[in-house]
């Protein structure tokens, strides 16, 4: 069985890189794919800009998108990923270190599926990676693939 | 009851006439009963001395003329029997003389018309000499009414007259005149007796019809006379000299009668014999030694006062007639003084009710008149001051209405620039949110990432580190933790200023014992007394009012950890605009000194280790309250326990 793949979106390359770390210690076997803004998120999904030419058939299987970015911000990515019949069935889940009232709210009416804060103490997130894997990569059904 | 005031026309006409009636009833007083102790007498009290005065003067007349009379009765006898021939015929008594004697006592008779009839008698045997007149035929004395016995007193020498009255049914009383006739020859022999006799009832009526007595109709003169000593004859004579006789005693005598005959003389006032009251006035009149009349003149009293009456009357009428003749010129005057004043009142109610152009009349009376000039004048000035007022009032309006069009015109510009400010705060606001925000997610991202690598190391690179390695990578992530905490409080304390506030009635005691409740879970081991007053009400926002209660009792709560047996109390002190509860412990308390600090964000009075904490909690609690619009403070002493008061007003604050 194919690796799934997951989309990290984070600015940050040390969050990206504990967040690697902390998928690697889970159990469950996956591709990260790392991308460092917005813009380039969307240029993966959609085989544009550096990833021209990528195989769209190979979606990634859960996408971890950071609210604050550079260049387009998360929850422009979110809108647009919700507005593509390619990516609209994508389950995202926000993981960020933000805990401001009102944006909960505002991410799942964008469309989110999920909604997590990065806990300060890196054991916790270490669980917290797992049990994402775990919930989304084995428990949860994937949406069907589009056809071209 | 209540009195209404008469008006000025009424109290003048009833004024003067209560003062004509008052002068008109002193008048009528003095004319009735004069005024005692003065000559002035009343009309009655006049007409009774009047007539008394009358009386008395007529009475007297009367007694002098009837004196006078009988005194003329005796000198006639006298001259007669003095004369010679007389004498001289009775001496030589011869048949011839005989003629001769009665021919001059015919004579005497005829010349003197007073008496009815005159005879001689002889001294000696009593026959009759000569006689003529009504006793003409009369033979003997005894036939004239001598008696021998009163013959012989009469033929005492020396006493030549007697007179006497006699009583004769028959021929009416008379006046008896008798006197002695000496002889010529020998003037010691009283030759014969004179005997002339005069009707009593004819000379009184003459007298008392003579001018003088005649001065009123209705007098009554009443006479008593007695005669020979025995018989006393009453006469009453009316005006129309009708004489009504009697002899005493046949009934009562009149009193004023009595007293004339007593010889007692003046005026009475009182009933007569019969009890009709009567004016009279007595006298006695003596005609001589030995014969004394007693004379009254009386007189109805009644008649007597009548002409006071007619008089009174007439005076009455006279009165009557100056009474409605004054009261009438009371009404004229009252309503002549009256109407201007009216008048004037017309004009004043129209003043009064705001007519300015309203004037009084010009008036005939000079006081009036003037009083009306200036109450014109005064109306002129009142409606000369009332325009000006009501023009300042108007330009006062304008100027009025102009400032307050130029303050509204301010107060839209200080609106526009209120709304302009808000809208400014509210930009500056959001961009403060926004900043915090991101503060809050850029410095936690780091904060993160020390605790991620220091774990990564410890994990993957255990190996490599000794003891003291690893304690320094924890103290890495310890503060790292720490620091986010300290962020996370920040934040929190920032969300209450920023946070909208919702009013509402919120029941403390209710929410209190949640939260009790909440907090007693997380020490189960505690031995905690909750002593949460019952039904306490406040009003503010319900989620803030609850961070605000949960850090105060969680304070408590937390204080209390060394007591054995920890007393959290919540309590309301007053009521009113501004309720004040207060939460209470019986914890470690902490020294006054620093209170101050209390509030202070991240200031704590106690060390960690003794108590955990960040010191955030009660600067939550002050800014709820605050935000609220009310106050927080403490009292406390070390190991004491501590008390939290905080006040919350009724109405909406700041």
């Amino acid at each position: 069985m194919k690796e799934h793949t997951i989309l990290v979106v984070d600015d940050n390359p040390g969050d990206a890189m504990l967040t690697e770390r902390a998928f690697r210690k889970s159990s469950i076997a996956s591709t990260l794919m790392i991308v460092h803004d917005g813009q380039e998120a969307l240029d993966y999904l959609w085989g544009k800009g550096n990833h021209a030419g990528r195989d769209l058939r190979d979606m990634p299987a859960l996408i971890l998108l950071d609210i604050n970015l550079p260049r387009v911000s998360g929850h422009d990515v979110l809108r647009r990923i919700r507005s593509d019949p390619r990516t609209r069935r994508l389950p995202v889940v926000m993981l960020t270190s933000s805990c401001e009232d009102g944006e909960v709210g505002r991410c799942y009416d964008a469309g989110a599926n999920s909604y997590i804060q990065k806990p300060i103490d890196f054991k916790r997130f270490v669980e917290v990676a797992h049990e994402l894997s775990t919930y989304w990569l084995t428990i949860n059904e994937s949406p069907p693939a589009i056809d071209r | 009851m209540k009195f209404t005031p008469l008006s000025l026309r009424l109290r003048i006409t009833l004024g003067f006439s209560v003062l004509i009636l008052l002068s008109l009833g002193a008048m009528l007083a003095v004319e009735v009963a004069g005024i005692p102790g003065t000559a002035i007498v009343g009309r009655f009290a006049r007409q009774r001395a009047n007539v008394l005065n009358d009386m008395e003067l007529v009475s007297d007349l009367f007694s002098q003329r009837f004196i006078n009379w009988f005194n003329e009765c005796r000198k006639d006898t006298e001259g007669l029997s003095r004369s010679p021939f007389l004498r001289q015929a009775v001496d030589s008594a011869t048949p011839r003389s005989t003629l001769e004697l009665a021919n001059a006592l015919e004579v005497f008779l005829a010349t003197h018309p007073v008496f009815e009839c005159a005879a001689l008698v002889n001294p000696d045997d009593g026959s009759i000499l000569a006689a003529a007149g009504v006793s003409t035929n009369a033979h003997c004395s005894a036939d004239i009414g001598i008696s021998p016995a009163q013959l012989g007193r009469l033929v005492i020498p020396g006493y030549t007259e007697a007179n006497e009255i006699r009583f004769s049914d028959i021929t009416g009383d008379r006046l008896r005149v008798i006197r002695q006739i000496i002889s010529l020859r020998s003037p010691d022999r009283i030759s014969a007796l004179l005997i002339a006799e005069s009707n009593l009832d004819s000379a009184l009526q003459a007298l008392i019809s003579s001018r003088a007595a005649l001065r009123s109709r209705n007098w009554e003169f009443v006479l008593a006379s007695n005669a020979s000593g025995s018989t006393t004859r009453i006469r009453e004579y009316s005006a129309d000299l009708v004489s009504v006789q009697h002899t005493l005693p046949d009934r009562n005598v009149f009193p004023a009668l009595r007293m004339a005959i007593a010889g007692i003389e003046g005026p009475y006032d009182g009933p007569d014999e019969t009890g009709r009251g009567v004016l009279a006035f007595h006298r006695q009149v003596k005609l001589d030694r030995e014969i004394a009349w007693g004379l009254a003149l009386k007189m109805d009293r009644n008649l007597a006062l009548q002409p006071a009456w007619a008089g009174l009357f007439r005076q009455l009428i006279f009165w009557f007639g100056l009474l409605v003749v004054g009261i009438a010129a009371c009404i004229l005057l009252a309503r002549a003084i009256a109407r201007p004043i009216q008048e004037l009142v017309v004009v004043a109610q129209r003043v009064e009710a705001g007519d300015f152009t309203a004037r009084a009349s010009a008036s005939r009376q000079a006081e009036l008149g003037l009083l009306a000039n200036v109450f014109n004048g005064m109306i002129s000035r009142l409606q000369h001051w009332y325009q000006d007022l009501e023009r300042e009032v108007r330009e006062r309006t304008r100027a009025l209405q102009d400032s307050e069009d130029e303050i509204r015109r301010i107060n839209a510009g200080l609106e526009q620039r209120v709304v302009e400010r808000t809208a400014e705060l509210e930009a500056a606001n959001r961009e403060l949110e926004a900043y915090s925000y991101s503060v809050s997610h850029d410095l936690r991202a780091p904060l993160r990432l020390i605790d991620g690598f220091s774990q990564a190391v410890l994990e993957d690179y255990a190996g490599g580190l000794d003891d003291k390695g690893r304690e320094y990578l924890g103290q890495i992530r310890g503060n790292a933790q720490q620091m986010a905490g300290l962020i996370d409080d920040l934040l929190r304390l920032s969300r209450m200023t920023r946070v909208e506030l919702h009013r509402e009635e919120v029941n403390l005691s209710d929410m209190a014992t949640g939260i009790a409740h909440k907090l007693q879970k997380q020490v189960l081991n505690r031995s905690i007394e909750w002593r949460i007053a019952p039904g306490l009400l406040a009003r503010g926002d319900r989620p803030l009012l609850h961070i605000a209660l949960e850090n105060l009792l969680g304070n408590a709560m937390k204080y209390t950890g060394h007591r054995d047996r920890a007393v959290i109390e919540l309590m309301q002190l007053s009521a009113g605009q501004e309720k004040v509860f207060v939460v209470k412990d019986n914890g470690a308390g902490f020294d006054m000194a620093y209170v101050g600090r209390l509030f202070t964000p991240f200031q704590r009075l106690h060390s960690s280790g003794e108590f955990p904490g960040t010191g955030i909690g009660l600067a939550i609690v002050e800014r709820i309250i605050r935000r609220h619009g009310g106050r927080v403070w403490a009292e406390a002493s070390v190991g004491q326990g501590a008390s939290f008061y905080f006040s919350l007003p009724e109405r909406e604050g700041p």
